[in-house]
């Protein structure tokens, strides 16, 4: 009964150790908000189920781009594996921090994809809860519409 | 009896793991916009930090709100200049009135501070095809800084009215070279830092866009790309 309760006490201190080792954001902003968004309604494809769960695309705002400048968009995400079991399991399977390789692809107005030195791979490095932000401007003002690509990096 | 067929195992074992080591993979085409795959030279520029600093670079300046402002200034000027010379009597093309509305670039030179041979065009090269097929602007080969790209041809087609054999209808005429609007012109600075096994690198790439008419800078951009690598404990 005594080791039990030594197990016990023994787990919970490592529990709350770990615990006071999480490294995640604590986000802050203004509450009204100011800025002129303009939030599109978006269209997924979801194949892999644990980045959905893992980082939540929250938002897509479009810039429409004229005469102040080109067609932009930015889409804003969170990484949203912050609780204690998450994150023990993300420490183990070396997802923590998250690392997410992503591509932005243009359309012309005829839905043509554009070859353009702006679509290529990168990787982002994502802290447990922080919000990131996903940003590519059209390379000319023919295009109209994207497509957003995401994958865990190897 | 036993250390013979020890002996015997550690061969089997050899000769089954020798392939493994002396096999190479066939060389095959990679995606060279992937800089997530891409192989990385641990204390040089990699192709992947040009593909990232020019992605960056054309995408700042293409947002650059700045930069649209100089835009749009150049378009109204440009307009209020070419309804001044037709009211004067003074015909022009259709391509010179296309040509008129954006403001000419020419490449100006990127200073090489790294201490490693380099080539800037791998990103000058791609911006100018960014800031080009954006429509924005319009660019010179006319003219270019040391260590860019130009064309001796534009040149050396006036000086063919010196030669009878060709049709002098068509030399191109004196004076009709568009002297240049803007200059894209920058440098890119390494830093090295250790600390025991610990490695850092880091490029700095610093460009300006000026427009040459006044000298002042209409678009400035500072990037710095860092990467950083853990030496093994054998390692080389």
């Amino acid at each position: 009964m005594k080791i039990h309760s030594a197990v016990f006490a023994l787990s919970l201190l490592v529990g709350l150790f770990l615990a006071g080792c999480q490294n995640s954001i604590n986000t802050l902003e203004n509450a009204n908000q100011q800025a002129r968004t303009n939030y599109i309604l978006d269209r997924r494809v979801i194949t892999d189920g644990a980045l959905n769960r893992r980082l939540a695309l929250l938002s897509v705002n479009l810039y429409p781009g004229g005469e102040a400048g080109s067609l932009a968009v930015e889409v804003t995400a969170q990484n949203v594996r912050t609780g204690f079991w998450a994150q023990l399991w993300s420490g183990f399977s070396g997802d923590n921090p998250y690392h997410v390789d992503y591509k932005f692809t243009w359309k012309d107005d005829h839905g043509m994809t554009v070859e353009t030195p702006l679509s290529v791979w990168r990787t982002m490095v994502i802290i447990p809860g922080e919000t990131v932000y996903f940003k590519a401007a059209a390379p000319n003002d023919r295009c109209k519409d994207f497509v957003l690509n995401l994958k865990e990096s190897n | 009896m036993l250390h013979k067929r020890h002996f015997l195992y550690a061969g089997v074992l050899a000769l089954a793991l020798l392939p493994g080591c002396t096999s190479t993979t066939p060389s095959r085409y990679v995606d060279a916009s992937d800089t997530t795959a891409a192989v990385i030279n641990k204390g040089r520029m990699s192709s992947a930090d040009w593909v990232i600093i020019s992605q960056e670079a054309a995408q700042a300046m293409l947002t650059a709100p700045l930069f649209q402002e100089y835009l749009t200034a150049y378009k109204i000027d440009a307009e209020k200049i070419m309804k001044e010379s037709e009211a004067s009597g003074e015909a022009l093309t259709t391509r010179e009135k296309m040509t008129y509305m954006k403001p000419l670039l020419m490449l100006s030179v990127i200073q090489n501070n790294t201490g490693e041979h380099i080539d800037s065009k791998l990103m000058t090269e791609r911006l100018r095809e960014v800031l080009f097929n954006s429509g924005k602007v319009r660019f010179t080969t006319y003219a270019a800084g040391e260590g860019q790209s130009f064309d001796e041809a534009t040149a050396y087609a006036r000086e063919l009215q010196n030669d009878p054999n060709v049709n002098q209808r068509t030399v191109m005429k004196k004076g009709k070279v568009n002297a240049y609007d803007l200059s894209l012109a920058g440098v890119i600075i390494k830093q090295t830092a250790r600390d025991g096994r610990a490695n850092e690198i880091s490029y700095m790439f610093s460009l300006t866009l000026t427009d040459n008419n006044t000298g002042e800078g209409v678009w400035a951009y500072t990037k710095e790309l860092k990467r950083q690598h853990t030496q093994g404990g054998f390692g080389w």
